[in-house]
């Protein structure tokens, strides 16, 4: 298990070392200004302004740094979240195999299983950093706007629902979506890692990864085809953490198929690999 | 000497290629042997150093390292094996430390005393530190050398180990191999296409040839007095006569082949009788390179017979 943690270790050192690992991060935080740009234009500010007042709300009171770092969150997490984490992910296997990397940690006495357990685990803690970073990153912009305190209001779009939290608990709930969304992008990893452990270039792997997801949404979001239940509709679950009674069966029910459509990648994925040459 | 290394019946076909990378190749290798597989580019060599690292899969057949199946028994065998790939890949933006501590974690091992002294060893103490992106060629080399050593093997597999090198860096790599067998006792397979390489570091060699092995043999037994010699010498019609006259035939390159039972000494005593002036006459010396040309004529008309 050392030996498994060390070279865990090594890989999360060598994605950490990399350049472009951090390009992701620095392409939040502009993406996310952009976001946050638009919602505080006039029209969106009324926009938002007008929707807390129909609610009989406060508009000072929920006009707040939370609710803005949540509309950042939900409209930046799937797309920008799933380039840079297919990015890595699709990178972590495919990238060394196309150097000639693989063949000198393959000739050691390890099984091809461990070492892609190694990446594999090296990637989703890469993925629980991005979102984290993402969650945090929306919810700073949401304080240089409208300063500490206040509600929390979250949206569940699918649902209609709208929900005001008082103070106390917009923190604490920000949060829970933060993690519920960490949980939801590790199926993003596992696609991207599963096309990374394929015999092709790097860059088709995060291409056939985000070209997966946004079929998926496509197909989800199409009035004609949106009442099939696809992986971005498990994907987007994290938001219910945003419903006043959680309703925690469903959410568990969603992320129960989303851990066995992972470990039916991964495994998926060691297959090929295992079955595969490397040869200089 | 006990075998460390026992190739047998390894067959290979890639999907979709037509013909077979390894077709039955068998070879042994004893402890504290340096072994040649010679080659041409694309003959399979490779290929079978794939198999005996566990990265490619063969088709048939098996290969044991001190008693180890590489397949059955993959983690036990590959501890005692450490290899130098053709063009050998790091992780450029990392230290040469920092990969070898990389790879070697893989084996369970961490001694940074060894690492040290086997980076000495090599000769990249000063510059380990530095990333590898930095490195020449031949300080990659050496890397690569540093890492197959750790931890402890008692066998290297080198891939075409000084391809890219320049004269000077193939003459130290060159003695830094022979030293480690020398010194750590260490049984060496080289697979090269050079041919001068195999003959100034092997014992024993064998010839790949299409997938096929064509022949094994100690280096040296391939060599000794032909039926030639070079012969320098002037006006080159009288040459021809005298030569035509002992029953020989001058054939291109300034070589002479001399019949059986006419000694160079005899052709030298009718030259200077016909008023030839000899500047330069001695023994053709048959070389591996002669030798692989022969085989691998030999080998191409047998695949034209079947």
């Amino acid at each position: 298990m050392t030996g498994f943690l060390l070279q865990t270790w090594g890989e999360l050192r060598k994605l950490f070392t990399r350049r472009r690992s951090y390009m992701g991060f620095a392409a939040v935080l502009i993406l996310q200004t952009v976001i946050l740009v638009m919602i505080k234009r006039p029209r969106g500010q009324a926009f938002i302004e007008n929707f807390i007042r129909k609610n009989g709300e406060g508009v000072d009171y929920y006009f707040s740094a939370p609710t803005i770092g949540f509309l950042i969150l939900h409209g930046s997490i799937i797309l920008l979240g799933g380039i840079y984490i297919s990015l890595v992910a699709g990178d972590i296997v495919a990238k060394d195999s196309e150097d000639g990397n693989l063949r000198m940690l393959l000739a050691r006495p390890v099984s091809r299983l461990r070492v892609l357990g190694a990446k594999y685990l090296a990637c989703l803690v890469y993925n629980a950093l991005f979102v984290f970073f993402m969650g945090v990153a929306s919810l700073v912009l949401g304080f240089c706007v409208e300063g500490f305190g206040g509600g929390f209001l979250a949206l569940a779009p699918d649902r209609g629902v709208v929900t005001f939290f008082p103070e106390s608990q917009a923190l604490p709930r920000y949060f829970l979506c933060v993690a519920l969304v960490t949980v939801s992008m590790m199926t993003v990893t596992t696609i991207a890692f599963l096309f990374s452990c394929l015999p092709i270039k790097p860059a088709a792997a995060t291409i056939l990864a985000l070209s997966v997801i946004i079929i998926d949404m496509i197909i989800s979001e199409n009035p004609l085809t949106g009442d099939v239940v696809l992986l971005t509709d498990h994907l987007a679950v994290w938001v219910r953490a945003g419903l006043f009674h959680i309703p925690w069966a469903e959410i568990w029910r969603s992320y129960l198929i989303l851990f066995g459509v992972n470990v039916t990648l991964f495994t998926a994925g060691w297959v090929v690999f295992q079955s595969r040459d490397f040869k200089s | 000497m006990n075998p460390l290394l026992t190739v047998s019946g390894l067959v290979k076909r890639f999907p979709g290629a037509k013909a077979r990378a390894l077709d039955d190749v068998s070879f042994s290798v004893s402890e504290g042997e340096i072994f040649g597989l010679l080659g041409h580019n694309g003959a399979g060599k490779s290929t079978a150093l794939g198999i005996m690292l566990g990265l490619v899969h063969p088709d048939a057949g098996e290969v044991v390292v001190d008693g180890a199946d590489v397949i059955r028994d993959h983690a036990e065998a590959l501890s005692k094996t450490g290899a130098i790939f053709e063009a050998p890949a790091f992780y450029s933006y990392l230290s040469g430390w920092e990969n070898l501590r990389l790879l070697t974690q893989l084996s369970g091992f961490r001694d940074d005393r060894a690492m040290k002294e086997t980076v000495e060893l090599v000769g990249i103490a000063d510059r380990v530190h530095s990333k590898v992106e930095t490195y020449s060629h031949g300080m990659r080399q050496r890397l690569a050398l540093a890492q197959a050593l750790l931890p402890e093997p008692k066998l290297l597999l080198l891939d075409e180990p000084t391809d890219g090198l320049d004269p000077e860096g193939i003459h130290e790599f060159r003695d830094l191999v022979l030293l480690l067998r020398r010194e750590k006792g260490l049984t060496i397979l080289l697979n090269s296409h050079l041919l001068a390489e195999v003959e100034l570091y092997c014992d024993r060699f064998a010839i790949l040839r299409k997938g096929r092995l064509v022949h094994e043999g100690a280096v040296g037994d391939h060599g000794g007095e032909s039926d030639l010699i070079e012969l320098e010498a002037e006006p080159a019609e009288a040459v021809g006569r005298v030569v035509a006259d002992v029953g020989g035939a001058v054939l291109a390159g300034g070589l002479v082949r001399l019949p059986e039972g006419v000694a160079i000494s005899d052709l030298v005593t009718r030259l200077v009788g016909a008023g030839v002036r000899i500047d330069r006459v001695s023994p053709k010396v048959a070389t591996l390179e002669d030798f692989y040309l022969e085989i691998s004529e030999a080998d191409e008309r047998e695949r034209a017979a079947q």
